[in-house]
């Protein structure tokens, strides 16, 4: 006979049904911004406008024809087609995570038709990065990128089609210099969620305890967020304890649920800490239970370890 | 479509912050309830979207239970909204892998083992009582507050939904040779 439990287990793993989940603060900025917006870009028909496009640009290009054809000076340049009218390009709100050898950008789903988003790898190195984007899981093709990229160089444009909701990544080779990333919509203006962030990084664990050691890869203003994730919830849990004099700005505890185990009733505390260097450790308690551990920088896991105390 | 009834309102930090607050339960809440083929963050951002244009956020009493609701019934539109995109990207020839992007696809199909699918034999509302009551632990008037109508009513659809699940998964596990 199924229990409660078992179908209490059934609902968890429906739950853990989709992609990282989304920061929520970018999923308020983008609600919010919709929501102001009356959301009239997203649900305006579009068969509408382009059908009276196409029947401007059909009328325009048809007078041009019967101009030329019977009418004045052959050699007279026929006028060009009206710029259809489209809408302004909406940026959308996406994320860049780095797992350690993978960008990837998730893109948001309510770019219009026609933008473009634009990824750039940008190498601090004074030597120029080779093949520094090897693969794209989506257009354009690989041998479009280049392979000396400097500092500021575009390294890859994908249109809206190829990245309309879903990933697009690419494969960073692990050269220890700084690498940003960042995605622009047409008219330049970056997309919320750009990263600046090192190759360098490690997140290790001893049994009882999560270390991130992220030396000297924090840009200015950036925080480092140590997760810790557990089965079943533990409220009240804190952080503990920090290393080499690291600030505790804040920490708080609320529910999270992680796409990597235990997808639900997951206990999630974090710890907001400026640091400008040196390794972030705090103790595991003792629950008797799976304990997940995740460091996540600005919304990227840097590693995962999952301990069990029985170990 | 209607403006933003109170932007002032929604942009207070502690507004915000609750909504943060609630996001992670809100998000398994879709991701367990709603359509295996919209990203639940997706379902939760619209459900967002549509609560701020009809509401001030002092007019609601209880956030969650009323972001919950509009997450119900958000179900019927978007799965024929991205219905419509499936189909035009197909004809559009994109790979197949570029469409599973899309769409989630690959998601779908890590979340539609045999005896996930039982899920799916409940009706939306039915899996909201369901998943509020056994999993969140919600009372019948909570529950009531989210899919509508009276506690009793909620009381009985879930009681009714528990045990077609549970008569669903025996049947699967009999055809399985799991039990006799």
């Amino acid at each position: 006979m199924a229990s409660s439990t078992d179908v209490r287990e059934l609902f968890e793993r429906r739950a853990s049904r989709g992609g990282p989940p989304a920061h929520p603060d970018d999923v308020y900025e983008v609600a919010l911004a919709r929501a102001e917006e009356g959301g009239t870009q997203r649900e305006r028909p579009r068969s509408s406008v382009l059908a009276l496009a196409a029947a401007v640009i059909a009328l325009v290009v048809l007078g041009a024809l019967v101009v030329s054809r019977f009418g004045n000076d052959p050699a007279e340049p026929v006028v060009p087609a009206a710029t259809p009218p489209v809408d302004a390009p909406r940026i959308a709100t996406g994320r860049l995570t780095y797992d350690g050898a993978t960008c990837r950008y998730s893109g948001e789903r309510f770019l219009d038709r026609g933008a473009r988003i634009d990824v750039a790898v940008r190498n601090r190195a004074t030597v120029p990065m080779t093949a520094a984007a090897t693969r794209l899981s989506t257009r354009p093709d690989p041998d479009e990128l280049g392979t000396d990229v400097a500092e500021g160089d575009v390294a890859a444009s994908l249109d809206v089609d190829a990245v309309r909701r879903g990933t697009m990544s690419f494969e960073i080779p692990a050269s220890g210099e700084w690498v940003g990333l960042s995605c622009s919509g047409p008219d330049g203006v970056a997309v919320p969620g750009t990263v600046l962030m090192s190759l360098d990084g490690v997140v290790s664990t001893t049994g009882t305890s999560c270390t991130y050691d992220g030396v000297a890869t924090f840009t200015p203003g950036q925080t480092l967020v140590v997760g810790l994730d557990t089965t079943p919830p533990l409220r009240g849990l804190l952080v503990t304890t920090l290393a080499d004099g690291v600030t505790l700005d804040d920490v708080r505890a609320a529910e999270f649920g992680s796409r990597y185990w235990n997808y639900d009733l997951g206990s999630f505390l974090t710890s907001q800490v400026g640091v400008e260097a040196g390794p972030v450790t705090f103790a595991a308690p003792d629950t008797g239970q799976s304990v997940g551990l995740a460091c996540l920088l600005d919304h990227t896991y840097h590693g995962f370890a999952v301990i069990d105390p029985a170990d | 479509m209607a403006p933003i009834r109170d932007v002032e309102g929604w942009r207070a930090p502690e507004v915000q912050r609750r909504v943060r607050d609630l996001y992670p339960a809100l998000r398994r809440f879709a991701a367990a309830v709603g359509p295996t083929d919209i990203d639940p963050d997706d379902l939760v951002q619209e459900a967002l979207v549509r609560t701020m244009r009809a509401h001030a956020p002092d007019e609601i009493a209880d956030l969650g239970a009323y972001l919950r609701a509009a997450v119900v019934r958000l179900r019927s539109n978007e799965q024929r909204r991205l219905g419509r995109l499936r189909r035009a990207i197909t004809r559009l020839g994109s790979s197949t892998d570029a469409t599973s992007e899309v769409l989630g696809v690959d998601a779908i199909e890590r979340a539609s083992s045999a005896d996930v699918d039982v899920l799916e034999s409940l009706g939306e509302r039915d899996r909201a009582a369901v998943y509020l009551s056994v999993v969140e632990g919600r009372s019948s008037e909570e529950v009531a507050a989210v899919i509508g109508g009276s506690a009793g009513a909620a009381r009985t659809r879930v009681s009714r939904a528990l045990r077609h699940l549970r008569a669903e998964m025996i049947a699967m596990e009999v055809s399985d040779g799991i039990v006799d």
